[in-house]
């Protein structure tokens, strides 16, 4: 090979280096890319894409609270319960002072239908906030489901009490003294609740026993 | 957040000793243990499915497990334990009528027991006690009927008609009344007094037995009083009752008696009567020691012997009774082989004043319930009887017959006395 061509080839190939690395460079996203993306992808109803954009930001920034965090939400929008319950716990460990991915992690617990899990994942809860509305709400439900109908019917009584508006916890009760067989006082709570909810099924399901 | 609806209960049994043992804490022990308590309930198993609630509430602050282990005791037959359940249940939040309910079934069940038991004061302590939780429990309001009043006064008269006769020594008829009064005080004392109107009508010559006899050309009358008053003493397993006796007959002098009664058992014992009285030729005793048994709450049994020494001799006869009790009506029959003079029957009160020897006889009462509080009555009485002659005299066999109609009157509305 000349020596004219040799320099032509070592030329180009340089170039064809220097290029490479500039394009690559080029197209690398941010963190804060990767995160905009993943809300982008949320919104369009894509989780599982969102979750891998986790992942790359895992990867790239490394682990931390929020990545656990909001890994573990969109894991449980796409579905993945399992994967979900264990990035909430991550972000638990991460946060040991936080009731946030507590209470998140009782969202997989509750669409996974582990009942026993959800309970002492609601007590969890409820240790750092004695009232907090929504653990109480979920854990009266759990014990529902584990069949405690007394001590799910003591909780939904009080957050009816509290909440008087909101029917999913006097269908909870209606339930709970249904399966104690006191017909005759849920029906009357259902009543109450069709009365104002005409359509709720719950209720409506509770008045054809 | 939807419940789904389901239809019969179904769970899972959780059975282990009490909570945090065997790695178990309360929840584990709550998870489906109402339901397997429902279970268990239904099969019988009582006490198990109490014990269940038990296990994974402990001393409970749930209103619905408190009130559903009452439940539980009551059915077990637990009734005092039921009814501090009961009240504590009515401490709890969500407490509602229903705790009142139970505490008056409860204290109705110890009302009927102590009934079992004989003890009307208690009983009627406890239907009290019911009706105070639930005015309108009617199996309370039942069992104070049945209790009785504390204070009951009753009276019953009575016609008879008697009839004698005697192979050699004629025939001869009489009519008595007879009036008794039993008043009972309390649960504990009782009085009683009793007056029997006696009038032989027979033919002149003839004997009936209670004195010396008249020409036989025209028919003569006689006749009897007789009086009764005692008292008694009584509780559940004891009672001691105490009679004075007087008959007087326009044929002999007035002849003065007593009588008396103890028994120690309830639905079976044993009962001693004893009599005496002093007739012209001497003193006459009686003791009739009997045992008996109510084997159902409709029936009752007794057998016993008389013995009675007079200047007779001495007799003794077996004597035997039944008694039975259907609503509304109640027969007693008694009846004895063996030779008897001058029967004293504490329970009428009534003696046979004959100066013959009754061999065999019996008698019995029919009591039919017009209303809560009238009876109307039928009675008769048989008795063999052999004439007491002198030594070589011929012996004289006959026939002693009375038949009683009669009504009583009680102001207990539904107590009966056993």
């Amino acid at each position: 090979m000349s020596l004219h061509i040799r320099s032509l080839l070592y030329v180009s190939t340089l170039s064809a280096c220097l290029l490479a690395s500039v394009g690559a460079f080029a197209q690398e996203p941010s963190v804060q890319d990767l995160y905009r993306t993943s809300y982008q992808l949320e919104a369009s109803g894509n989780p599982r894409a969102a979750v891998e954009k986790m992942r790359l930001i895992r990867a790239k920034a490394g682990a931390s609270y929020f990545v656990s965090a909001r890994t573990a939400w969109l894991l449980y929008v796409a579905g993945d319960f399992e994967a979900s319950s264990a990035a909430y716990r991550e972000a638990a460990t991460a946060a040991p002072q936080a009731i946030e991915p507590r209470l998140g992690l009782t969202l997989p617990l509750m669409a996974g239908q582990k009942w026993r899990d959800l309970e002492r994942a609601c007590r969890d809860v409820l240790r750092m906030d004695a009232n907090h509305a929504m653990a109480r709400a979920r854990l009266a439900h759990a014990l529902y489901m584990v069949g405690n109908y007394p001590d799910s019917a003591a909780l939904y009584r009080k957050l009816v009490e509290e909440y008087p508006a909101e029917l999913d916890h006097q269908t909870g009760l209606g339930w709970a003294l249904t399966r104690m067989g006191r017909v005759a006082e849920a029906k009357v709570i259902f009543g109450k609740v069709l009365a104002v909810s005409p359509d709720n099924a719950n209720a409506k399901s509770g008045m054809t026993l | 957040m939807r419940l789904l609806p389901l239809g019969l209960s179904i769970a899972v049994v959780i059975s282990a000793s009490p909570a945090r043992s065997q790695g178990q804490d309360s929840s584990d022990l709550r998870a489906g243990a109402w339901d397997q308590s429902v279970r268990l309930e239904q099969q019988g198993k009582l006490a198990e499915a109490r014990d269940l609630l038990r296990r994974g509430w402990g001393a409970s602050d749930s209103y619905y497990v408190t009130l559903r282990v009452a439940w539980l005791t009551l059915q077990l037959g637990q009734a005092r334990e039921a009814i501090a359940l009961y009240k504590h249940a009515q401490t709890l939040p969500g407490a509602g009528p229903e705790t009142n309910a139970g505490i008056a079934s409860a204290w109705t069940i110890i009302g009927f027991q102590e009934l079992e038991a004989g003890d009307r004061a208690k009983a009627r302590e406890a239907f009290q006690q019911a009706l105070e939780a639930e005015p309108q429990n009617a199996e309370a309001r039942r069992g104070l009927s049945l209790s009785g009043d504390e204070m009951v006064i009753s009276a019953e008269l009575w016609a008879a008609f008697v009839r004698q006769s005697l192979e050699r020594g004629g025939t001869w008829n009489a009519g008595a009344g007879f009036v008794h009064v039993p008043w009972k005080l309390d649960d504990t004392w009782q009085l009683r007094a009793a007056y029997r109107y006696f009038q032989t009508v027979q033919p002149e010559g003839s004997s009936n037995g209670r004195g010396p006899r008249a020409p036989a050309s025209t028919f003569s009358s006689t006749h009897e009083h007789e009086i009764y008053a005692g008292g008694s003493v009584r509780n559940p397993w004891l009672g001691l009752e105490l009679m004075g006796i007087i008959i007087d007959s326009s044929e002999v002098d007035a002849i003065a008696g007593q009588g008396a009664r103890a028994w120690i058992g309830n639905r079976y014992g044993l009962s001693v009567e004893q009599g005496a009285f002093n007739r012209p030729l001497g003193w006459s005793h009686q003791v009739l020691p009997s045992l008996y048994v109510w084997p159902s709450d409709h029936v009752g049994l007794s057998a016993g012997v008389r013995v009675t020494s007079d200047a007779a001799g001495d007799e003794a006869s077996g004597v035997a009774g039944v008694s039975v009790v259907a609503g509304a009506v109640q027969a007693y029959l008694q009846g004895h082989v063996g030779t008897e003079r001058w029967p004293l029957y504490l329970s009428t009160p009534s003696v046979i004043v004959l100066d013959h020897d009754l061999e065999v006889g019996g008698r019995g009462t029919l009591m039919i319930g017009l209303s809560d509080r009238w009876s109307l009555g039928i009675q008769g009485h048989v008795e063999g009887i052999r004439a007491r002659l002198p030594p070589g005299a011929p012996e004289s066999t006959g026939s002693y017959l009375s038949l009683s109609l009669g009504v009583q009157y009680t102001s207990d509305s539904k107590g009966k006395e056993p």
